[in-house]
């Protein structure tokens, strides 16, 4: 009892020191205030109560991957024929595949390679695509007529169609899945920024900054970039989800993840031809990748207000 | 042409200042003419004082601001501060410059980062010239709010949580982080409530006393630049038509286009009777101004001479600049 008392009066000592206001802060307070910055955007994203739904449905999927040996029923690979098409049941929870496979099993470990396929590529295509966007936005003149028209090529062919060009290069693969989903987004954020960069290059802030001597790469990444995050954002959680249907179309052309690799697009894609008499295996990935892709739209939403200072 | 009527040192001169912007068309982006935002203007600003450069929206006053600092390039001409060629400077001579001149805008929602405390971003520009790093930035940028009528806490806070006035306090406090000598205040005010206006100019003018700072004033209302300037410049269609000391200015305006700004000023006494001149037309368009005299589409007293003979800006014996047919007849 002594003992707990003790604990909480420091606890609360502990708090009234950490809340103190930041104008009290004296001395060097320029880390310690970047460092509580990422704080409060965190604080932001776990008050908004869409974006901890979103946390939670990505978390589990996420665990789901990391944990897929504990978790799952069956050997994915193995199959049964003579068990072919069975629906859910206690002994297979989401029933078995046109090969007997179990797919519960099978829908864990092609988790691990959906959930990796959307965040590489998007990765991908946002660290190729923003600088390019950013470049060709910000300095303009002949540098940016070259680059968009090769954009504008780029956009002409539809992404699915560049994705495949890219895996024709590469060589078939889960890993050259990535690749190409990736290099099939960059035309998408070359073009969203630079139309971002066009327009806040105009504001004052971006003169006032010239003026003061700044150079281009500050500029460009303290002043203009940072204002251009919230449609980066949002596109990158729809940019998730398109990746993951790329990849499974890719699969469907068996130009992606090579069977018999279990991953999502995969699976919804063979389980087509069986959707009048085993609706399972189309509507389990289905489901999969719709509450996947939620989670990265919830979490987007919240990360683009916390990053906002206005709306914080 | 010699605007060197200045005894005094003139610490920025600029000559035969030239922007044009191109006005291009099709998919080559093919030049076919040029907007004339800035044609032939040539001034000088003494150490110490305010010069103000008016005009109606258009006629090139805030373009001429901002070439001064080369935040957009010019055409042609020469801008020398404190001797030094502004337009020819590069690498580190720019960087020496840019610490010395300063800019503050008209509207002071667009002139901040809406992603960084204010305390940051002056922080960066003190860190950026090697001024100051850490606390010790922290400490001068709480001064320099201090010093424009802010708070020290209110570097830890972002834009928005900020008023219009305090804005452009924080605009002036950023401008001021290089220890600038000559600072462009481009409608500093306009953007404001009148209620605030009075005190933003007042801040403007406790500088100038305690720093000796030297303004380019640019404004459109007169009123404004009759209680600022020492020296007024009066623009339109890119060119300046008159420039003259403050009260010569205000007692007698030469160039009729001037004679007309300043009937456009109201009278605080009801009972005076004012003469207003009424311009007729709009301003020509900068893309095709007219020959001879630019105003000549609109002046009052048009002569022949006007339409065909560009007339020159110079001075009377009195040191009074106009560029008109009128006050120079025998051109």
């Amino acid at each position: 009892m002594q003992t707990e008392n003790y604990e909480t009066s420091s606890i609360i000592a502990a708090e009234r020191s950490g809340t103190s206001d930041p104008s009290e802060a004296q001395g060097p307070t320029t880390k310690s205030k970047r460092t509580s910055e990422f704080a409060e955007v965190g604080r932001h994203l776990l008050r908004n109560r869409a974006a901890v739904v979103g946390l939670i449905i990505i978390g589990g999927f996420v665990a789901a991957s990391v944990f897929a040996p504990l978790l799952s029923t069956h050997d994915p690979l193995r199959t049964a024929l003579g068990n072919r098409l069975q629906g859910p049941s206690s002994e297979h929870i989401m029933g078995t595949d046109e090969l007997g496979r179990d797919l519960f099993s099978r829908m864990l470990y092609g988790g691990r390679i959906s959930l990796n396929i959307g965040l590489i590529s998007v990765l991908i295509g946002v660290s190729i695509g923003v600088p390019i966007g950013a470049i060709s936005g910000y300095f303009g003149g002949k540098l940016d007529i070259l680059t968009q028209r090769f954009i504008d090529i780029m956009i002409a062919f539809p992404g699915i169609l560049l994705a495949i060009v890219v895996v024709t290069v590469l060589g078939v693969g889960v890993q050259n899945v990535m690749i190409a989903t990736g290099v099939a987004s960059i035309p998408v954020y070359a073009r969203l920024v630079r139309g971002s960069v066009l327009a806040i290059k105009e504001q004052s802030y971006v003169a006032a900054a010239h003026a003061a001597g700044l150079g281009h790469t500050r500029i460009i990444f303290r002043q203009i970039l940072p204002n251009c995050l919230a449609p980066i954002i949002v596109q990158s959680t729809f940019q998730i989800a398109t990746s993951i249907l790329w990849a499974a179309g890719l699969g469907f052309l068996g130009l992606g993840a090579q069977a018999p690799t279990p991953e999502w697009g995969a699976i919804l894609s063979n389980g087509r031809a069986y959707i009048r008499t085993a609706h399972h295996l189309t509507t389990f990935p289905g489901l999969a990748i719709l509450f996947m892709v939620l989670g990265f739209n919830l979490v987007g939403d919240g990360l683009r207000d916390a990053l906002d200072p206005k709306t914080r | 042409m010699s605007t060197g009527l200045s005894p005094e040192r003139a610490v920025l001169e600029v000559r035969d200042l030239k922007k044009y912007f191109p006005i291009r068309t099709g998919v080559l982006s093919r030049v076919i003419g040029h907007v004339k935002a800035v044609d032939g203007v040539s001034f000088d600003i003494r150490s110490g004082e305010t010069f103000a450069l008016v005009g109606e929206s258009g006629c090139g006053k805030s373009t001429t601001g901002r070439t001064i600092l080369r935040l957009t390039g010019a055409t042609g001409g020469e801008i020398r501060y404190d001797g030094e060629d502004v337009l020819a400077a590069s690498g580190d001579r720019m960087r020496r410059l840019r610490k010395s001149m300063q800019i503050v805008f008209q509207d002071p929602y667009s002139a901040l980062n809406p992603r960084m405390t204010v305390g940051a971003a002056i922080r960066e520009i003190l860190q950026v010239h090697g001024i100051a790093h850490g606390a010790e930035a922290q400490d001068r940028v709480e001064e320099l709010l201090v010093r424009c009528g802010l708070e020290s806490y209110h570097s830890w806070r972002y834009p928005h949580e900020f008023s219009g006035g305090q804005r452009q306090r924080v605009v002036i406090a950023r401008a001021l982080a290089l220890d600038p000598q000559f600072i462009v205040a481009d409608e500093p005010i306009s953007a404001l409530d009148v209620s605030i206006q009075s005190q933003i100019i007042n801040l403007l003018e406790d500088l100038q006393d305690d720093l000796k700072l030297t303004y380019l004033f640019i404004s459109h209302d007169l009123s404004v630049v009759r209680h600022m300037a020492d020296r007024v410049g009066v623009m339109y269609l890119g060119k300046l038509v008159e420039v003259a000391d403050k009260d010569e200015f205000y007692r007698e305006p030469l160039h009729p286009y001037s004679q007309a700004l300043l009937s456009a000023i109201p009278v605080s006494d009801p009972s005076v009777k004012k003469q207003r001149i009424i311009l007729k037309g709009d301003v020509p368009s900068p893309a095709n101004p007219p020959a001879g005299c630019p105003f000549h589409t609109r002046c009052p007293y048009v002569m022949d001479v006007c339409r065909s003979v560009v007339p020159e800006l110079k001075p009377t014996p009195s040191g009074h600049y106009a560029a008109c047919h009128l006050v120079h007849p025998n051109e």
